[in-house]
């Protein structure tokens, strides 16, 4: 059972390596990590927060462009160009094949965003006070595992929508849903003010069935100074981790009973 | 057959054209800017809606803004108009941003405005409660500006009870508490402050209120000698040079004299590094609207 998921994630890291778009993310995410160097130059007071802060808000926007792209290409574009149809043909469960893809994205994503967080990492500790890193490792490792977390969510989304729609609807469904993702909280308060029952209820249905990307952003507490492992880390790895489970679930579900003839 | 303009020309005379144009819209926004003063900024709250879980990051730049508006030619004479509501923007952005309450407010006790400068002090305070520096700089605020000395000593006893204060802050709260008002002690509390901070523009910004509080001991023993000249003589001194008060004539005779204005014609001294006189606590002089409860 495990390995034809490995061979299919296997075939699937190699293939996106070879996407030329992916290494155009890569630099885009690098050149935002050198900019923030820059940047801290010309601030007043804590350069370090500059070069923390955006440097992995760079990774952070880099790692889902990337984990959106690959995942709606994962299985839409095989599809499309029907590149999938002879592995399919094979006596492996369609739910495997979406297991399979889904690995080999994430894979390929960490691929990437790891060469990101070294770059990053050297950065921030090179500005951090004589000769001391600026965070305790364990926060600042607890801070890269959401993150890390947080675009395997982003990358089951968008293996989900690739698994029912086109790649361009993939596309922009999954986009969407990554940045209200990011607003649940806020959509659940404005819709919470309106004087229609139905709304209100439509917010907190939207603030439940959503994944709340909040939950993973461990960067605020990180530059603030608060709490992460012994706070909210585990809490938010737990949700990650069903939420991804339960996405996963779905898209195998969903491509299993899709009519692929 | 060889085209008669060939493509790198066309290229090269597009690229000429669209910086031709980007210069012109950058003239023309200027101009926009110079007849209608700056752009409105953005509202924050909607900003960090729109950061979509960048807050941060987002704040961290339109800090730079500030920090950049700050270092601007020319805003300085005019005291950073802009500076209260980018500093705004930018807490609201961030709420938990500790330095920017702390460097918005003492560069604005700065020019003058103390009590927007302690609006966004206590501000702060109730955000970041574990930032020692923003009742310190509040604290200074009211004692050596505002003329309430009870409850800038409170502040600054407040500030010495959160953890990593500097140890001179019990200190100096005391001292604030017993003290009739002299500027010495908040000049002392302010080489103490600079001693202890690290950040060099802070200690900059530091050191500008330090030499703030000189000119004004410096304003207030001429004005002293000026009164006790015209006592004297029934005039009003040409020059300052001219005080006999021996204090009053070191000072016209120092450097710090270059930095002080003398109007023979009223007999009133200024000086242009001091927006606004800076009071401290008399009992019998503090107005009712400043006197503490």
């Amino acid at each position: 059972m495990i390995a034809p998921i490995l061979a299919i994630a296997r075939v699937s890291v190699r293939e996106s390596l070879r996407d030329r778009i992916l290494y155009g993310v890569l630099a885009f995410g690098v050149g935002l990590i050198l900019l923030s160097a820059v940047l801290s130059n010309v601030t007043l007071g804590w350069p370090v927060r500059i070069v923390t802060d955006l440097s992995l808000s760079a990774i952070s926007l880099g790692g889902s462009v990337m984990a959106i792209l690959l995942g709606v290409r994962a299985v839409a574009v095989e599809l499309e160009k029907r590149v999938a149809y002879p592995v399919l043909a094979r006596p492996i469960a369609r739910g495997w094949y979406v297991v399979g893809k889904y690995l080999g994205v994430v894979a390929t994503v960490y691929l990437n965003v790891g060469l990101m967080i070294v770059a990053a990492t050297g950065m921030i500790a090179s500005y951090s006070h004589e000769g001391a890193f600026q965070y305790a490792p364990g926060a600042y490792l607890a801070t890269l595992g959401l993150l890390l977390l947080k675009l395997a969510l982003i990358a089951a989304i968008a293996v989900l929508f690739s698994c029912f729609t086109s790649s361009t609807v993939a596309f922009i469904a999954s986009t969407g849903v990554t940045i209200a993702g990011h607003l649940t909280g806020e959509l659940r308060f404005f819709l919470g003010k309106s004087e229609q029952e139905s709304t209100r209820i439509l917010g907190d249905l939207l603030y439940w069935i959503l994944p709340d990307l909040t939950t993973m952003e461990g960067l605020p507490r990180l530059i603030h100074g608060q709490e992460i492992l012994n706070g909210p880390a585990a809490a938010a790895a737990i949700y990650g981790a069903c939420y991804v489970a339960a996405l996963l679930v779905a898209a195998s579900m969903i491509f299993t009973k899709r009519d692929l003839s | 057959m060889r085209p008669a303009f060939p493509r790198a020309c066309r290229i090269l005379a597009l690229v000429a054209l669209s910086a031709a144009a980007h210069a012109a819209h950058g003239r023309a926004v200027a101009q926009t800017s110079e007849t209608q003063g700056p752009a409105p900024l953005p509202n924050g709250e909607a900003v960090r809606v729109a950061s979509a879980g960048h807050a941060t990051s987002v704040a961290d730049l339109y800090w730079l803004k500030l920090v950049q508006y700050v270092g601007t030619p020319g805003e300085e004479a005019r005291h950073w108009p802009q500076l209260e509501p980018l500093a705004d923007l930018v807490v609201t952005v961030d709420p938990l941003f500790g330095y920017a309450y702390e460097a918005s407010g003492v560069v604005l006790a700065s020019t003058g405005r103390y009590e927007s400068s302690n609006a966004i002090l206590e501000r702060g305070m109730s955000q970041v409660p574990g930032r020692w520096q923003l009742p310190f700089f509040a604290g200074f605020n009211h004692w050596s500006a505002l003329g309430d000395l009870d409850r800038g000593a409170e502040l600054v006893l407040r500030a010495s009870k959160i953890r990593g204060s500097p140890r001179y802050l019990p200190d100096l709260a005391a001292r604030l508490f017993s003290s009739a008002g002299s500027l010495d002690d908040g000049i002392a509390g302010l080489d103490l402050a600079i001693r202890s901070t690290q950040d060099p523009h802070l200690k900059d910004e530091l050191a500008r209120r330090r030499d703030q509080m000189e000119i004004e001991r410096a304003l207030r023993t001429l004005e002293s000698a000026i009164a006790d000249f015209r006592l004297a003589n029934r005039a009003i001194p040409a020059q300052l040079t001219d005080l006999d008060d021996p204090a009053a004539n070191r000072i016209a005779r120092s450097p710090l004299a270059e930095k002080i204005r003398f109007d023979p014609s009223t007999g009133a001294v200024s000086s242009p590094l001091l927006p606004r006189r800076l009071m401290v606590y008399r009992p019998g002089h503090v107005p009712d609207a400043l006197a503490a409860p």
